[in-house]
């Protein structure tokens, strides 16, 4: 892929992901064949800001994890209000951290 | 997530669940209010979908299936999952093998499916309303 089309992709792209990523993301897409593209483009990502709205809207009935896609966690979550409400705080702190890990996480299925 | 992290999350959980349940049952039994821990119960007054757990599994404790039943239906789950999960993990550990592990991506792996996700957040649902409907009936 050209270096052009992976700095648009970084500039466009940079808030979902951690930022000691961002030059292995640069790097990896460099290495990516063209034809991964549009699917790269078409991929959808978790906001972080939002997520953390949703976490301190929701967070009690461990919304934000359903929405994240920890499944498991988010059921423990819900069953123990919110981790008897200290989960739920700490979650606040985590969940945007954890947002980017599996938007990153998302992209790395994708580029192989 | 890895073994490591799971590992530790779930057993502290469950430890503090025991424990939460073991100073809960003190205070039931001395007549006394357990403290309440829920932000939405707090703030809004209202039931949310797990709270009465802790007086369910106290129920069952006391050997009254049909009121814990009546509290919450999900404290059978909860109870079975304090109840089995630190000694699942810590055999696991004790034994090197990752047989919890598996078991918690299996469970990941099945709530991402959109149906079985769905009948299980409207059963919970489902159960709430009913609790909210009996809640304001009574009050």
């Amino acid at each position: 892929m050209d270096a052009q089309k992976a700095d648009m992709f970084i500039m466009t792209h940079a808030k979902f992901f951690e930022p000691h990523l961002i030059q292995a993301i640069r790097e990896k897409l460099l290495q990516t064949d063209e034809s991964k593209w549009m699917t790269i483009q078409s991929l959808t990502y978790r906001e972080p800001v939002l997520m953390l709205i949703i976490s301190i809207l929701g967070g009690h009935f461990g919304i934000d994890r359903f929405i994240i896609g920890d499944m498991g966690l988010g059921v423990a979550k819900l069953l123990t209000c919110g981790g008897l409400g200290i989960w739920t705080i700490v979650d606040w702190f985590l969940i945007m951290e954890r947002t980017k890990e599996v938007n990153f996480e998302k992209l790395r299925m994708v580029l192989g | 997530m890895t073994r490591r992290n799971l590992y530790f999350l779930a057993l502290f959980l469950g430890l503090a669940g025991q424990i939460w349940i073991v100073y809960s049952y003190k205070k039931l039994e001395r007549q006394e209010e357990a403290f309440n821990t829920c932000i939405f119960n707090r703030v809004t007054g209202l039931p949310c979908p797990s709270c009465g757990t802790i007086h369910s599994i106290v129920s069952i404790i006391h050997g009254n299936f049909r009121q814990a039943l009546m509290e919450n239906p999900l404290g059978y789950l909860g109870f079975l999952i304090v109840l089995i999960i630190p000694y699942w993990i810590l055999a696991d550990l004790a034994l090197g093998r990752e047989s919890f592990y598996r078991f918690f991506l299996l469970t990941d792996r099945l709530l991402k499916i959109p149906w079985v996700l769905i009948s299980f957040l409207s059963l919970i649902f489902l159960l709430w309303m009913v609790k909210l409907v009996f809640f304001l009936h009574w009050f």
